[in-house]
């Protein structure tokens, strides 16, 4: 930790890392194997990755998951996000009983690359098998997909949803709806970094339910520190943002 | 290390809420370390190039750490005269370009004519790229040889293809501030050279610390690091 990035940008702060792939990406750059993910994270510093499979997320779900689970038995910063594709539901289920379970699996996830939209019918099946195992939900949302997000989350009222990118540009629009669904949590990386989105979502949104992740390894992790090193909050809050929310709802121990 | 910033506005930003006014800039600046930054007039963007130009080069006349970069709305280029070499008479160091604000594409034969016009000029172009689409590629055709163009604001979705493009032209550079998937800094050293890249925030719409950061944590020589954040912009522009 004394010689990592955190040491120099984010003293003193523990950071937990909800938002994070294994895998090759089709443009330039590091492809980050599960090696490469170990070295990457013991230079960064982060106490905790969450991460989901690149492979899983755009061709072979059963294999991209397994992967992970690989990655997570073997290293304990690192946890595992089961992926579905609700176009197969009887994969879906499948792999969502097998990993609900598991130790080191912690949340389940879903990206509108998929070809669904997060509220159709179909990811609205897989859902209730989610609500039954109680296991939180993360997915890709982009500018314009908040009316469909907030619909999925009034679907399912005991479902935790976790609204990765916070609607992109649309991120006062997530704040706005998601106020209102004490379900919803918000996690605010893109590539793209406005001035003032944390600011505002903390202003506009509940501290507690804003949670900081990279979307490594498509993104550079020391890339998307700069929002949340350069927002002009209180330690309190970036301290909630960076690992106590976190370590709350995931139940991380100490 | 001395960091200079080749893609700095100011003014007002009519789309949404947003605090881009000169006071947010020179802040921005300040608490980023950046020693100069290359801006120009949002007036520029959204009302009258003229106008925003006269802004641009008063309010850096009045703050040593802003260097003035001019702008011109192909919509609205119809004079015979060439404007660039007008503005780079009156001490303009860059000339940016907004096609996304202003609703013109690289397309637009004026935008050709521009291109022209600034290489027997010698002023430097900087040309947003964006994410998806390929017109990198288009100003690499429709630029005349010896046009300095700035490959600016493109993502990592765009890298490949504006890689292949300053294969191909070699006076051209790119931007880095948006590369950002992980080594794409390394990546572009490798591949086209570090003295061809210069560092672009954004400022202050955007965050910038992520940018910095992230050539300042990348896996190549200290000299390289000075070229990218601040050397070949320095260079670039005769010296600022």
């Amino acid at each position: 930790m004394s010689d990592s990035v955190l040491s120099r940008l984010l003293p003193g702060f523990e950071v937990i890392d909800v938002h994070a792939h294994v895998g090759r990406w089709d443009y330039p750059g590091e492809a980050i194997d599960l090696d490469g993910f170990r070295r990457q994270t013991d230079r960064i510093g982060f106490a905790k990755v969450i991460v989901s499979s690149r492979t899983a997320l755009s061709y072979d779900v059963p294999e991209g998951n397994a992967e992970i689970a690989r990655l997570a038995e073997a290293d304990e910063r690192f946890h595992g996000s089961v992926i579905f594709n609700a176009n197969n539901y009887e994969e879906s289920c499948e792999q969502i009983e097998r990993y609900a379970d598991h130790p080191r699996f912690v949340c389940a996830k879903i990206h509108t690359c998929m070809g669904l939209a997060v509220n159709a019918p179909q990811n609205l099946r897989v859902m209730e098998l989610l609500a039954r195992k109680k296991l939180p939900l993360t997915m890709h949302t982009w500018t314009g997909d908040g009316p469909a997000a907030a619909d999925a989350a009034k679907h399912f009222p005991d479902l935790t949803f976790f609204w990765f990118h916070a609607l992109a540009g649309d991120y006062r629009k997530a704040a706005e709806l998601a106020k209102d669904l004490p379900n919803v949590c918000l996690e605010f990386v893109t590539s793209t970094q406005e001035r003032g989105k944390v600011e505002h979502l903390v202003q506009h949104f509940d501290v507690n339910r804003i949670f900081f992740g990279t979307d490594q390894s498509l993104l550079n992790p020391v890339y998307a520190l700069g929002p949340i090193v350069e927002a002009d909050i209180s330690d309190a809050d970036r301290r909630k943002i960076l690992s106590d929310n976190a370590r709350r709802m995931f139940r991380f121990e100490k | 290390m001395r960091i200079l910033d080749s893609h700095c506005l100011f003014g007002r930003w009519p789309k949404e809420p947003r605090d881009v006014s000169l006071p947010t800039l020179l802040k921005a600046l300040t608490m980023l370390g950046i020693d100069k930054g290359v801006c120009v007039s949002l007036r520029g963007v959204f009302l009258s190039h003229v106008e925003g130009n006269a802004e641009t080069m008063k309010v850096c006349r009045e703050h040593p750490q802003l260097v003035p970069a001019a702008t011109i709305n192909p919509l609205g280029y119809h004079s015979r005269q060439s404007l660039p070499a007008e503005l780079a008479r009156q001490g303009f160091r860059m000339l940016r370009l907004f096609p996304h604000q202003q609703g013109w594409s690289a397309q637009n034969v004026v935008v050709e004519r521009i291109l022209a016009e600034c290489a027997e000029a010698g002023l430097p172009v900087a040309f947003p790229i964006g994410k998806f689409s390929d017109v990198g590629s288009a100003i690499g055709r429709i630029a005349l040889k010896g046009c300095r163009v700035i490959l600016s604001d493109l993502y990592y979705m765009a890298m490949t293809e504006c890689v292949e493009v300053l294969r191909r032209r070699s006076e051209f550079l790119m931007e880095v501030g948006h590369t950002c998937s992980p080594g794409a800094i390394e990546f572009l050293c490798s591949e086209i050279g570090a003295n061809r890249l210069v560092l672009g925030t954004n400022q202050p719409l955007e965050v910038g610390r992520g940018a910095i950061e992230e050539i300042r944590c990348a896996d190549i020589s200290e000299q390289d690091k000075a070229a990218i954040l601040g050397g070949n912009l320095s260079a670039l522009l005769g010296g600022i």
